[in-house]
């Protein structure tokens, strides 16, 4: 009994170390086709130094974001001012400088939370199958037809516009693509025959799927966590916009564009930054998320 | 087909109950209630007397009954601001909605259709990579920012154009300025839904084109022009018909911040007015609305399906 046991396990361990030495050197063809790949290169450098303006803020701008000095409205560019001033006499520079914190911190949470929950929802879907996979299915193809800018709308509206609400709401109206593609993921593994092997060596069902199933779903959760960001983002300054983003005077992109909006004639410029540095940050989100779909699908990296 | 049909109803009609049951507890256990009993104008016992008129008092459960059995007799009930019937309300905002968003979906499948076709053809030359740049464009940008960019450019540069302000009142008609005022928003949710529908008449084009069928069409000796328009562009379109789909119930409902940015009187800035002041009854009239064209856009496309691919009955199938 035993002995056969070993004979089991022997092809199946042999298997393990292939597919490790197997997996390192797919995430180092990844990377190589990643960095031949120029504009997603560039994107990545954007969004490194964005996000570490956006930790270190205090440190990097030049002036108080709340500071208000009605004798210098509308300044233009000068040495006090490297940006001009708004409305209210602050730095336009620095205002966009903390603006980046709301937005790229909303963009990340919102989006780790909708990815686990996307996550847990293709996995349970995709593994379990049967009436758990229609329900949860079921249930996320309804979600997928609200339209959800209107159901976000609305909650945000009726619960109030504290950072987090805003999160949860996103997160809570963007996990249904995640759940979709990573239960697709599940389904293709769960068929294949290194994971009959591991269930007939009574390999628990959790550790099953966190450490077999799912790292097979690695490369589109990776995907969609990108452009997950990107669209978080532009939800977030477009509830800002309408004046259910985080209340001023904290500055967010999305604000300080609706605060802009009212200057058009006099200022346009004012409208212009923000916006400017939204469209930026999120086209790059865009290029970083298909060069990583192309460095990850080995269909692509023989003609980068 | 018939049974099909039934089926469908029966969904729809189940999805529309929940859909609506969430909204009418959403919006009923909210903090602050109707706006219009927080006027400083009306003395609390007042505002006492109205909410327990308008049966704001009674259980939860009670209210949605009794918003049902309204429904059930097409009544949808009286715009508390407004004081006049929630369906005269939602008849002066739809049709500027509907017009907006039929231009919009028109310009954006006449530019999308020929462009991801000819982007798929010429892959990877410089068309295609502009085509490409074109639809990230307006993946990427955000809807209010190219909207205020508009206005810079027409409203404030060059002046040809009003950068909002349409007038809501039904008798002042006067169909150059309607047009004039549609131009920019046009644009604006053109733009938008021609990225997407670009993306997928490409990759949808790019994917046909390598099919034997293809091969065989050319081989036989058709005209280039045949074998794209009569045999692969109609296989190509069903994902686009998909993403169509999606769109059109979005921008009957979705279209607010676009409505926002041009002060343009539709649904979707009543949807978000309505959830501001508490209006229960135009808040649930619009959900209402919003749910039966998400069904609406369902149907057509699975309809759709089918006369692209007469190989796909509708009806049957694996969508269960």
């Amino acid at each position: 009994m035993a002995a056969e046991s070993k004979q089991v396990a022997i092809p199946g361990v042999m298997a393990g170390n292939v597919r490790q030495t197997h997996r390192r050197s797919e995430w180092r063809a990844g990377l190589r086709v990643l960095l031949r790949n120029r504009v997603a290169l560039v994107s990545v450098i954007f969004l490194v130094l964005i996000h570490l303006v956006a930790v270190a803020a205090p440190l990097v701008a030049p002036a108080d974001p709340d500071f208000i000095q009605i004798g210098k409205r509308f300044q233009r560019p000068n040495a006090e001012f490297l940006l001009g001033s708004d409305e209210n006499g602050r730095d336009v520079l620095t205002r966009l400088i903390y603006g980046s914190r709301v937005s790229l911190l909303v963009g990340s949470l919102s989006v780790l939370l909708s990815v686990t929950i996307g996550t847990l929802a293709g996995a349970v879907a995709g593994y379990r199958g049967g009436v758990i996979d229609s329900l949860i299915m079921r249930f996320t193809d309804g979600m997928l037809t609200i339209p959800t800018f209107f159901l976000v709308l609305i909650i945000v509206t009726v619960f109030g516009s504290s950072l987090r609400n805003i999160i949860l709401v996103i997160a809570l109206t963007s996990w249904m693509v995640i759940a979709r593609v990573v239960r697709g993921d599940v389904l293709r593994t769960v068929s294949q025959d290194y994971i009959t092997a591991a269930r007939a060596l009574g390999v628990p069902p959790a550790r099953l799927v966190l450490r077999h199933v799912l790292p097979g779903a690695v490369p589109s959760i990776i995907v969609s966590t990108t452009l997950g960001v990107a669209n978080a983002i532009l939800t977030e300054s477009a509830l800002s916009y309408l004046g259910l983003g985080v209340q001023p005077p904290t500055s967010t992109w999305g604000n300080m564009l609706s605060g802009a909006q009212n200057y058009l004639f006099r200022r346009p410029e004012l409208a212009i930054y923000p916006g400017v540095l939204i469209f930026l940050t999120v086209l790059a989100y865009n290029f970083f998320g298909d060069g990583l779909h192309d460095a990850m699908d080995p269909r692509y990296r023989h003609k980068g | 087909m018939g049974a099909f049909l039934i089926r469908r109803l029966v969904q729809s009609v189940v999805l529309l109950l929940i859909v609506t049951f969430l909204t009418f507890i959403l919006i009923h256990q909210a903090p602050g209630g109707p706006s219009i009993l927080l006027s400083p104008d009306i003395p609390p016992n007042e505002a006492e007397r109205i909410s327990e008129s308008l049966g704001l008092n009674d259980p939860i459960l009670v209210q949605y009954v009794r918003w049902l059995g309204g429904m059930a007799r097409l009544n949808f009930g009286n715009s508390y601001q407004q004081t006049r019937p929630v369906t005269t309300v939602i008849a002066q905002r739809l049709p500027p909605t509907l017009i907006l968003a039929g231009a919009s979906l028109l310009v954006a499948l006449l530019v999308a259709i020929p462009l991801g076709i000819l982007a798929a053809v010429r892959r990877n030359s410089v068309f295609d990579h502009v085509a490409t740049m074109l639809s990230l464009f307006g993946v990427a940008v955000p809807v209010f920012w190219y909207g205020l960019m508009l206005i810079i450019i027409c409203g404030v540069w060059l002046r040809i154009l009003p950068s909002g302000g349409l007038a809501d009142d039904p008798s002042q008609f006067d169909l150059v300025d309607r047009v004039r005022h549609l131009i920019l928003p046009t644009l604006v949710l053109g733009t938008t839904a021609m990225a997407q529908f670009t993306r997928y008449m490409r990759s949808g084009m790019v994917a046909v084109l390598q099919d034997d069928y293809v091969r065989t069409a050319r081989a036989k000796g058709l005209a280039e022009r045949t074998v794209l328009l009569r045999h692969a562009f109609r296989n190509a379109l069903i994902p686009v018909i998909t993403i169509v789909g999606v769109v059109i119930p979005r921008l009957i409902g979705g279209a607010a911040i676009t409505e926002k940015v041009f002060s343009y009187p539709g649904m979707g800035s009543l949807a978000v007015d309505s959830a501001f002041q508490r209006d229960y009854p135009v808040v649930m009239g619009v959900t209402l609305l919003v749910g039966v064209a998400v069904i609406a856009g369902n149907l057509l496309t699975d309809l759709m399906y089918g006369w692209v691919d007469p190989r796909i009955r509708v009806g049957e199938g694996a969508r269960g």
